[in-house]
């Protein structure tokens, strides 16, 4: 019993499911989920019943279709881009990029062979 | 009608002091402008003597507040509104935050102590830089008196004056919510040290190594009173909600654990910046984000539009101010930093993934997820409202599911971290390191599947987790202590001392980490052990949860000075203790309140409600059996310890490096 209510939301309360609510409405919805378990109704079926009358908002969980995608697929989506990010800047932090040597100048290349050549000889 | 007198002006004076409060902040905020531009350096320094005018002359205001509360001078709108003549002193002098002006003026008057202690504390350390600073500072200022003397303003008087006052709320009317809005906002408020540092050094061009030394202190303050605020919240929450939990995941908590998730980010990423010289551009977007959450807490919370969208604009003024300042702020902030962020000096390279700045970085990542998810969960379904109509419910069986496997890796993370060495760590000897804390883990976690087949797969990877990281910081601990004795010869417990002694820093944070783990344990045993039933009882009547005998022994009514209650007797049959539940009714208040009772032990609360059932003479009682949740307010105390170990060392000297560097596990 208490498993259900606890996420099924009392619809006039701020933010409380049914199980820890002590208005009218969640006391009412109390006794319905009782008296549909006592009618052999299944858990899907009596979380069923309380979306057909109150739609979405009555689950303390949001639905993984719809408008509730999104809230199920961010932190998996923010985990990837954030760790990656992450990964990325430890990489690039690993090798530091030295800036290349800078390019010698065809006079001076030819001024380096000229000096190898004399003092080889 | 002297007094009445008196105390009237004595409104208007803080209300005038209010006023000019705002235009000298105004000073301070355009004091360095002015400088600059009339190329005056010495004009800066007005801004240092406006900040102690600022904070007097708001002292002054909110002195005269408390006044009028405490002489009951209903003249007052938010006195009439928040306040009544039976009310006892201490909570007449607390129902100045109990309401939504009231708050506002508490954030700001804690925005001009922390200001004037900055201006103090900096006017030998960096005196070039501080007139920036306070400006920044006083920038905020300017924005919160806007909006509290335009649009929210608890001086504003009441024609003709009511005899007597509304109430304060009976759920506020505790001691525990006397604490816990100044702590948070100790904390909020805190974090703006650290950001008017930051737009400081961008605008400055202040080189990061001679500033991030100074904003730890700050950042580590900071987080301590937002640490201690959500702390006694959740711990409020627990005794007087009377649903036998303490963290709902509902909005308004979310709003204060946003910046803590993002400041425990920050106060480890200063370290790595403050001894690797890494990180720097980051630093500075953590300092501006986690100051931007602390702003969008207080608004979430002070703005009505979390109990319905719609509150919101009922309202249009306040909810277009608040929307233009926070715009504002992450507009001006962020765009200096995107300017300026560039010119940051080069850092350092990393050598080697196995390193403790490598895992500083993924404790960040983490953090950083987690904070992310909590702002979508908590916005997501505000946003839908308000743009298609359209309701769903967030709540917390979702920021379960979602936080507790983001957790888990946090403690995991927790555990090895302290062990890595900076630069590059020996894989082998990291791996004979934790090589018996592993086993431990594991043993424990494995012997609690087996013992507790029925348990969700979470709590036994946690607590495995947790005695991992225990394990962990007690060998590494000791580890030291036997180095310190083999090089000095002292004996245990003087070694035990000197070692935590010597590096304050380092075991500060392990102190803090150690509360972690402890905490941890107090959620699992309560979060996932809790027995509950609801029996209706009469007098004799035995009721029995977990193994717990409770009887009723019957009911006693009388009279307190601001309530009449009707309290209940019920004695715990194990141990002969008294649990005395009530249900009190607080004048102006049409619903009479329940007051819980709680017998509490090292292990286990046996946390009892009372309500009214159909036959008069019986009584529905709630009995939950919580187990470990003394373990949680425990960790909180702990994590203070640590905290005041960690500052009361040192700035790091150089000398103080070496012995620092000995304490530390080498590689």
């Amino acid at each position: 019993m208490l498993d259900i209510a606890k996420d099924l939301r009392c619809t006039v309360c701020q933010n409380q499911p049914v199980s820890e609510s002590n208005a009218d409405l969640a006391h009412d919805m109390r006794q319905i989920i009782r008296e549909q378990i006592k009618a052999g109704k299944s858990r899907q079926e009596i979380i069923q019943y309380f979306v057909d009358r109150y739609g979405d908002y009555v689950l303390m969980k949001p639905p993984k279709q719809g408008p509730g995608e999104v809230v199920w697929l961010a932190p998996v989506v923010l985990l990837v881009l954030i760790g990656v990010s992450g990964f990325l800047y430890l990489r690039h932090r690993l090798r530091p990029s030295l800036p290349p040597p800078p390019k010698l100048s065809r006079e001076d290349a030819a001024r380096v062979r000229e000096a190898r050549k004399q003092g080889e000889a | 009608m002297l007094a009445n007198t008196v105390s009237l002006n004595l409104i208007e004076l803080g209300h005038f002091c209010a006023y000019l409060a705002m235009i000298v902040a105004l000073v301070q905020g355009l004091a360095p402008i002015a400088a600059h531009l009339l190329k005056q350096p010495r004009l800066a320094q007005l801004s240092v003597n406006a900040s102690v005018a600022v904070f007097a002359l708001t002292t002054i205001g909110g002195l005269s507040l408390v006044h009028a509360f405490v002489t009951s001078n209903f003249s007052v709108q938010y006195v009439a509104q928040n306040s009544n003549t039976l009310l006892p002193i201490f909570y007449k002098v607390a129902a100045l935050w109990g309401g939504h002006e009231g708050s506002l003026y508490l954030w700001v008057w804690i925005l001009t102590l922390y200001t004037m202690i900055v201006g103090w504390h900096g006017r030998r350390q960096y005196p070039e830089h501080l007139p920036v600073i306070l400006a920044v500072e006083g920038w905020l200022m300017v924005g919160f008196f806007g909006l509290i003397l335009f649009l929210s303003n608890p001086f504003t008087r009441l024609f003709p004056v009511p005899a007597e006052g509304n109430d304060l709320n009976p759920l506020l009317q505790d001691p525990g919510m006397v604490g816990h809005p100044p702590m948070l906002y100790l904390g909020y408020v805190g974090f703006s040290v650290p950001f008017a540092f930051a737009m400081t050094a961008l605008i400055t061009r202040w080189r990061s190594e001679l500033w991030v030394g100074l904003i730890r202190r700050w950042a580590l303050i900071a987080w301590g009173f937002l640490t201690t605020g959500i702390i006694l919240g959740g711990w409020w929450a627990y005794y007087e909600l009377g649903w036998g939990g303490y963290w709902a995941w509902d909005p308004v908590e979310n709003a204060s654990f946003m910046p803590w998730l993002l400041g425990t980010a920050l106060v480890h990423s200063i370290t790595v910046q403050d001894r690797r010289r890494m990180l720097h551009a980051w630093n500075i977007f953590l300092v501006i984000s986690t100051f931007s959450l602390s702003l969008l807490g207080t608004f979430l919370v002070r703005s009505g539009v979390l109990s319905s969208v719609h509150a919101f604009a009922v309202d249009p003024g306040r909810g277009a101010y608040i929307l233009a300042f926070m715009t504002i702020v992450l507009v001006v902030s962020f765009g200096i930093f995107m300017v300026r962020g560039r010119y940051q000096e080069a850092e350092e390279a990393i050598t080697s993934f196995l390193s403790r700045e490598s895992l500083f970085v993924w404790n960040n990542v983490l953090f950083l997820v987690a904070c992310a998810s909590v702002l979508l969960g908590t916005l997501y379904p505000l946003a839908l409202d308000a743009l298609s109509g359209e309701k769903i419910t967030v709540g917390a069986p979702y920021f379960n599911t979602v936080m507790v496997p983001i957790f888990l890796v946090m403690i995991l993370l927790m555990a090895v971290g302290p062990l890595v060495p900076w630069r590059k760590a020996n894989p082998q000897r990291l791996r004979s390191r934790l090589l018996i804390p592993a086993v431990i883990g594991i043993a424990v976690a494995a012997g609690m599947f087996v013992a507790l087949p029925r348990a969700h797969w979470t709590g036994p990877v946690a607590v495995g987790f947790a005695l991992f990281a225990l394990a962990n910081l007690l060998i590494d601990y000791l580890r030291a202590v036997a180095q310190r004795r083999l090089q000095l010869k002292e004996n245990f417990w003087r070694a035990c001392v000197k070692t935590v002694l010597g590096n304050r820093r380092h075991y500060g944070g392990m102190i803090v980490h150690f509360g972690i783990v402890i905490i941890t344990l107090g959620l699992v045993g309560s979060g996932l052990f809790r027995s509950e039933t609801t029996v209706t009882m009469g007098p004799g009547d035995v009721a029995e949860v977990a193994g717990e005998r409770l009887r009723f022994d019957g009911i006693t009514q009388f009279h307190r000075e601001n309530y009449d209650t009707v309290q209940g007797r019920l004695t715990l049959l194990n141990s002969g203790r008294e649990v005395k539940p009530e249900r009190r009714t607080y004048p102006r208040q049409q619903a009479p309140t329940t007051e819980t009772s709680i017998d509490s032990t090292a292990l286990r609360d046996v946390y009892v409600v009372m309500n009214e059932s159909n036959d008069p003479n019986k009584w529905a009682i709630h009995i939950y059996v919580n187990p470990l949740v003394r373990f949680i307010w425990s960790g909180g105390f702990i994590i203070i310890g640590g905290l005041f170990l960690s500052l009361s060392g040192r700035r790091r000297a150089r000398g103080a490096e070496a012995s620092a560097a000995a304490a530390e596990p080498a590689g």
